[in-house]
């Protein structure tokens, strides 16, 4: 059995709201709670869902840029949540992110080449004209030239900030790469450029991919298995194509209605109320109040993920 | 794509555009000029002043301006224009020791406060609310007197009084950058946080603490003139500014000048930095609004 | 088409250009259009088309360094651009309402809800506050906002972003306003949630009998909730039709592109088509046609005439040489 690249089981990370000085529970935001899932080598898997769903913070929980409350991360096998120091930075070499705005991820203070040069800085492979023979490559792999190493950040625009913030993730040659909204924040026709760029790079460099979007159509295109979340779960879990054609949780169907695409005839299905906060999901099935099959149980029990498919898991009472 | 001439040519854009925003500014200009003419008047003091402004002339005691002596003598009968002079290079001292010690301690504790959060962020607001609540001057006085009254005491209290502002200053500006996405990026890349410290956080959050401290250079001149005027800063024969003054002042009906001009000096020094100030930040902030 | 009114129309070719330090940003450069009575327009482009810039022309909310150069904007009949400014604010909110993109941005924050609501009220209907007060309420509850009455005691950053959009369109429409003006009115929202607001505005307006312009980026929003569609590029309208036909037959190379760079459910694609090139300058755009250095089909006229918006089909303009008609 081959042994999945990226695995996550019962992932959780919960934020505490301080209440200043006063005594007694304090109450916490609640933004993943309990997230299972694998990844395999040369995969693409989808994260989906709205805003306050997790998605982001499963990252970013990922690569310990947060703590996480509870749960197990294992990258290749080996343990992530233990390392520490010295051997938690050698091991970043592997899973790389790139960030939803390409304007704050770039620090402006920098030039390109010195952005670029920061992973082998940080390391210590700095090595005069082979280092510099290494970023023209880069650079060129992303559509980019030499000559744009000596810019700053705020004369390119944003397709090509992102492009650099890709080049940047691809210097240390990860094998995992976080994608979190890409192209959220860039034109159509921006987007399209960069979404055929991320194939080819993980085509040429045998690359995995954790893509996290809240659009429907571009994780359609993208990955091959998707996982949508809601409150800090994940509510479906299923090979893409089968995701779009038989979606088995309301919410999944909800959200696929609300796709705005022309070819796309569906019926609109709109679901009332707001999201809920998440600091105070609803008991039981958190989707519950929002559900038009919602019945007597489901605010009593919690549903978890079934199989209902070839690989098709969905976490619902029906 | 883009030739490289394109970048040249958007880097002398780019001057052009800061000297535009000078020109439109001609407040600035002034205050611009103001300080340089007294940073002027400092380097070259030795070759400006006409005459030794320590040496005591009796006879000439309490004289007004004439063609010897610019601007009349004080009461042992130096030139007080030569004093001025000097008094420039003394107060350009003060306000640059002051506020870079307070610039190096607050900076430290700002950066440590905003970047690591929690209990260290805790214990440095309550210790800048303790310092922050009591009247600056009153603190600088009586740090001052603890001290022993000398100029250098009089610095060092000043520092220790002007630190906290600084530093919550520098700690606003750290947590406006920890959250945004290139520290991250770097975090990620496996920078220890003092590699994103150094390189990340300082370069990106100088530029409103520079502002802010070019317009302190008014003030920090102000307080030191005062600690002086009461005695506890300057030490005769210094010929600091407020010093002069407070000697100046028992004479202010015989010899109006006396007094008179270093407060002017003084005058005219705060002005102008403030006039600069103002116009720096009024350059800095919209430009990076681009 | 030809039956019904004419609420807006665009015409002498608009002109909006922004007069800065680089030079001239000819944000609007030319652009004719009509809005007819109770139809929905899209007028859809990418970032720095443009778009934004016409409604705000529409309104005469376009702040110096921009100016309105030319053209005639024709309201019911009567030119906006020549009206004084105290006339133009009867006209601001009352007869044209403006639903922005960001509500956290547009709502005041230190107001209530009900404040703002009351305020938009008694500027246009003069009414007391007693009055007001109902018709602020009953516009909560046309926005379909749970518990209006405690809503209006609420402020704005106390609700989510739905619940302020919904707001925002409540102060917008509360005086039933013959023309909506929306710009990117969902951007800003979850999906679920932009569902809900596309569909209440829709809703609204029908039942006030309004026309609305919906400015947007977004092809597939035009798709399902516009009559019909204008593209914008660099500042220039480059087609005018139907919404169906915008999809099934794009006549402007760059309309086609666009579309085509949309990822589908429906279509498999490896990779995505995609338009070479980059958004131009708009202070020193391309001779001629400005979208000619991207495009697959540009000849040798391109780069030395500027291609007027011409009628290829029955309502169906297009500003293309290549499109059958020069």
């Amino acid at each position: 059995m081959i042994e999945p690249l990226l695995s996550v089981e019962g992932l959780k990370k919960y934020f505490p709201i301080r209440r200043h000085f006063l005594p007694g529970r304090v109450e916490f935001v609640k933004a993943v709670d309990g997230v299972t899932f694998q990844i395999e080598q040369g995969e693409t898997l989808g994260l989906v869902g709205e805003s306050g769903c997790g998605k982001t913070t499963v990252g970013k929980t990922i690569l310990r840029f947060e703590e996480p409350t509870a749960g197990k991360v294992a990258f290749e096998g080996m343990d992530l949540l233990s390392l520490k120091g010295k051997e938690l930075r050698r091991a970043r070499w592997n899973l790389q992110m790139v960030f939803q705005d390409p304007f704050s991820s770039l620090d402006p203070r920098w030039t390109v080449r010195a952005i670029l040069r920061e992973p082998f800085l940080i390391h210590r492979r700095a090595k005069g004209n082979d280092l510099e023979k290494r970023l023209v490559d880069l650079m060129e792999i992303v559509g980019l030239t030499r000559r744009h190493l000596d810019w700053y950040p705020h004369e390119f625009s944003g397709g090509q900030r992102q492009r650099i913030a890709i080049c940047r993730a691809l210097a240390l040659n990860p094998k995992l790469m976080i994608l979190d909204e890409p192209t959220s924040a860039l034109d159509v026709s921006v987007q399209a450029q960069i979404l055929n760029l991320l194939k080819e790079l993980q085509r040429e460099f045998n690359l995995t991919y954790l893509f996290i979007s809240h659009d429907l159509s571009v994780i359609k295109h993208m990955c091959v298995r998707v996982a949508v979340m809601y409150l800090g779960e994940i509510v479906e879990l299923s090979p893409c194509r089968e995701l779009f054609s038989e979606p088995g949780h309301p919410y999944t169907q909800a959200l696929l209605s609300s796709i705005l695409d022309p070819s796309v005839q569906r019926d609109e299905i709109l679901l009332e109320g707001e999201i809920p906060s998440a600091s105070a999901p609803p008991p039981g099935c958190r989707f519950h109040p929002r559900c038009r099959y919602r019945k007597e149980s489901c605010d009593k029990d919690k549903p978890s993920l079934m199989e209902v498919g070839k690989n098709h898991f969905v976490s619902c009472f029906l | 794509m883009a030739l490289v001439e394109d970048q040249t040519e958007r880097r002398s854009r780019d001057w052009r555009f800061t000297l535009h925003l000078i020109w439109k500014n001609p407040l600035m200009v002034v205050g611009l000029a103001v300080v340089c003419l007294l940073f002027l008047m400092a380097i070259f003091a030795p070759l400006i002043s006409p005459h030794d402004p320590f040496k005591i002339n009796p006879p000439q005691r309490l004289k007004p301006p004439s063609t010897t002596h610019l601007l009349g003598t004080d009461v042992a009968g130096r030139d007080i224009f030569s004093r001025i002079v000097y008094g420039a290079r003394i107060t350009l001292q003060i306000g640059i020791t002051v506020i870079v010690l307070a610039l190096l301690i607050g900076y430290i504790f700002g950066i440590m406060a905003g970047f690591f959060g929690g209990a260290v962020d805790e214990l440095f607001m309550r210790i800048t609310d303790i310092f922050m609540s009591f009247p600056y001057l009153i603190l600088a006085m009586g740090l001052t007197v603890a001290l022993g009254p000398s100029i250098q005491n009089a610095m060092l209290a000043m520092a220790v009084v002007w630190w906290p502002t600084y530093a919550r200053l520098v700690r606003g500006e750290v947590l406006k950058l920890r959250g945004r996405a290139f520290i991250y990026a770097s975090k990620g890349l496996g920078a220890t946080n003092l590699f994103i410290i150094l390189r990340h956080i300082f370069p990106n959050s100088w530029m409103p603490v520079v502002v802010q401290s070019s317009l302190d250079f008014g003030r920090v001149i102000m307080y030191a003139a005062s600690l002086s005027f009461i005695g506890l800063g300057a030490q005769p024969p210094t010929p600091e500014w407020g010093a002069m003054i407070s000697d100046g002042r028992a004479f202010l009906e015989q010899a109006w000048w006396y007094p008179t001009f270093p407060g002017l000096a003084i005058m005219v020094t705060i002005l102008g930095f403030n006039l600069m100030g103002d116009g720096l930040r009024d350059i800095l902030d919209p430009r990076l609004r681009r | 088409m030809n039956e019904r009114r004419v609420i807006l129309k665009i015409q002498g070719d608009l002109k909006t250009y922004f007069f800065t330090f680089d030079g001239v940003a000819k944000a609007v450069d030319g652009v004719n259009f009509e809005i007819a009575e109770g139809e929905t327009f899209g007028l859809v482009g990418e970032t720095g088309c443009g778009k934004s810039v016409t409604a705000l022309s529409v309104l005469r909310l376009v702040d110096p360094p921009g100016r309105i150069v030319s053209g005639e904007i024709l309201f019911e009949g009567k030119d906006l651009l020549r009206m004084k400014e105290r006339e133009m604010q009867k006209v601001r909110g009352d007869k044209i309402g403006m639903i922005f993109q960001d509500p956290m941005s547009s709502l005041n924050p230190v107001m209530t809800v009900g404040f703002q609501l009351k305020e938009s009220i008694r500027l246009h209907k003069g009414l007391r506050e007693k009055k007001a007060e109902r018709l602020a309420i009953e516009m909560l509850e046309q926005v379909r906002i749970p518990d209006p009455s405690k809503v209006m005691k609420r402020f704005p950053h106390e609700l989510s972003g739905g619940m302020q959009q919904r707001v925002m369109i409540g102060i917008a429409l509360c005086c039933h306003p013959k023309l909506i003006i929306a710009d990117e009115p969902t951007t800003a929202l979850d999906v679920t949630i932009q569902a809900q607001i596309l569909r209440l505005i829709r809703d609204l307006k029908h039942d006030f009998g309004s026309s609305m312009l919906m400015i947007t980026h977004n092809l597939g929003l035009v798709s399902k909730y516009c009559d019909r569609v204008g593209v914008m590029y660099a500042g220039s309208l480059v087609e005018v039709c139907d919404v169906s036909e915008v999809f099934s037959e794009p006549s402007h190379p760059y309309t086609k592109g666009l579309i085509e760079a949309i990822p589908r459910v429906n279509a498999e694609r490896e990779t995505l088509p995609v338009i070479a090139g980059r958004i131009p300058d708009i202070i020193n755009p391309p001779p001629g046609c400005k979208f000619h250095p991207r495009c697959k089909e540009a000849g040798p006229r391109c780069s030395e005439e500027k291609p007027r918006l011409l009628e290829a089909k029955p309502g169906h303009w297009v500003a293309c040489v290549h499109a059958g008609l020069h």
